[in-house]
């Protein structure tokens, strides 16, 4: 038997159709690439804190 | 493809490092291999209609990729397909913004930019959706379902919204409306997970049988078969932009084939030929350039052996002068009967850079002058010692003893040496003047003297 409360937490709202543009973020453009990049900035940063 | 390189943005296509920054770009490409693979298999899903394995796909793949503006573009049909025209737009937007030349999503906004009604349509239906979800989470079911029924009018295929009505449905025990509601999302997405739980929940049901609060509905239904005013079958519209899509991407790929590729391999060529041209003429430079400095080091070489020669040959000559002119000197001296000046300038000059009669008058010179600068030595010292000046004393008598004196002044200069040092407190000294000579001239006066001497010093 479906559980209605939970399966009803499995639905989100949808994007409304109005100023689509001014809600894509950053996260929309981001890819592995950038994540990894970003890892790797952190990393470095991490490494600089602990020489110092 | 697309593919842009993380250091430094350029372009990259398929190429292992890149143009701009010459970093090694491998592993990205390895990536953007990945993202290829998942919009084919995401454009396979299209192909059948399984839109939720599509968009599972073609996420991913924009994920590997952003600039994989293919799999963006058919991310936004599959939104559109599933009534999402927002996030469509938003995927065609994005897109476009990556890639400005020859994309397919400029085409896409165009289109929906151009119907007006559409995007009015699916704005309200999309709001309906959004406001009946709101209701149902604060449990007000039936103000939602007429939400949730008006949206699915106004955009049928607005799957969320029909998964939803299915749900209320389901809720209420309305089976037989549930089941309708999911077989239209099934119908639209067969891999639909939402629809296919339900759709198993309700088989559990006996759904033909009629539950009395349906009845109502099944009659009127079966008097008069509702129909869309317009049934809009979107099936070849996708079909239409997947083979444009294909079309576009062979044409880009036979560009690339036929025309770009050649031009890049000639001008790696050219470049790699260049390259190899540029390091046999730098080698062939460094050849002579070191070839050159081998011989300048050889001559130098020479050069400077000979000069050091020259200067040894300079010096000698220099040397054998200044000997000469000692010789000259010390002649002069003998003619002035200077004995003592005439010894010490002999006594200075090098025989062995004398000529050889220069040598001969050397040994001549020595030979009138040592023995004669001895006894006037021997005298200065002795007239000295006996005015008690020990010190000028000493110096004179020491003198004498280099000038080979003869045998009679060497024992007076050694008994007066050693009475000097008997002055000086120089026991030691002064005892060995007198033992060499008790030891090396017996019988003599200045032997008898020195006996008593070392007595004296002995008691």
């Amino acid at each position: 038997m479906i559980d209605f409360k939970k399966e009803l937490e499995r639905y989100k709202s949808i994007l409304d159709v109005e100023h689509i543009e001014d809600k894509i973020d950053r996260e929309d453009m981001k890819d592995l690439i950038d994540v990894l990049k970003e890892f790797n900035k952190a990393e470095e940063k991490h490494k600089f804190g602990e020489d110092q | 493809m697309e593919g842009r390189c993380p250091y430094c943005g350029e372009l990259i296509y398929e190429r292992p490092y890149c143009l701009n920054c010459k970093r090694d770009v491998r592993w990205v490409q390895k990536i953007y291999t990945i993202s290829k693979a998942y919009f084919y298999k995401g454009y396979q899903e299209a192909e059948n209609h399984h839109l939720t394995s599509a968009e599972i796909y073609l996420k991913k793949a924009v994920y590997y990729n952003k600039y994989n503006s293919a799999a963006r573009n058919l991310l936004g049909l599959i939104y559109y397909e599933s009534g999402k025209i927002s996030l469509a737009l938003k995927e065609w937007i994005i897109s476009e913004a990556i890639l400005k030349e020859d994309n397919f999503a400029t085409h896409y906004i165009k289109q929906i930019q151009e119907q007006p009604k559409l995007l009015v349509t699916a704005k309200d239906s999309i709001h309906l959706y959004n406001k009946a979800l709101l209701y149902l989470q604060q449990g007000n079911e039936d103000v939602a379902i007429i939400r949730l029924k008006k949206a699915v009018s106004l955009n049928p295929n607005l799957v969320e919204a029909r998964n939803l009505l299915a749900l209320c449905y389901i809720k209420g025990k309305q089976f037989f409306k549930a089941n309708e509601q999911i077989k239209e999302v099934l119908r639209i997405d067969p891999t639909n997970p939402k629809a296919l739980t339900y759709y198993k929940e309700v088989s559990k049901e006996d759904i033909e049988k009629i539950m009395p609060y349906e009845i109502e509905y099944v009659p009127r239904q079966s008097k008069k078969q509702v129909q869309p005013a317009k049934i809009i079958n979107r099936g070849p519209t996708l079909a239409k932009y997947v083979a444009n899509f294909i079309v576009g991407a062979l044409c880009m790929f036979c560009v690339q084939t036929a025309l770009i590729l050649p031009n890049e391999i000639q001008n790696y060529k050219s470049d790699l030929f260049k390259a190899k041209e540029a390091e046999e003429k730098l080698e062939k430079l460094l050849q002579e350039e070191k070839l050159m400095n081998e011989e300048m080091i050889a001559q130098l070489k020479a050069d400077n052996e000979k000069i050091m020669k020259e200067k040894a040959s300079a010096e000698l000559n220099a040397s054998k002068i200044a000997q000469k002119t000692k010789l000259t000197e010390a002649n002069q001296y003998y003619l002035e009967k200077d004995w003592i000046k005439a010894a010490d300038t002999l006594y200075n000059i090098a025989a062995s850079l004398l000529e050889e009669e220069d040598a001969l008058i050397y040994a001549n010179l020595k030979q009138e002058v040592y023995e004669r600068a001895a006894s006037k030595l021997y005298e200065e010292g002795y007239s000295q010692y006996r005015i008690k000046d020990f010190v000028n004393s000493r110096v004179s008598l020491e003198k004498a003893l280099v000038y080979e004196p003869t045998e009679a002044v060497l024992r007076k200069t050694l008994y007066y040496l050693g009475c000097i040092e008997k002055e000086n407190a120089n026991i030691e000294k002064a005892k060995y003047y007198f033992e060499k000579v008790v030891k090396e001239y017996p019988q003599t006066n200045e032997s008898s003297w020195s006996s008593n001497q070392l007595n004296a010093l002995n008691s």
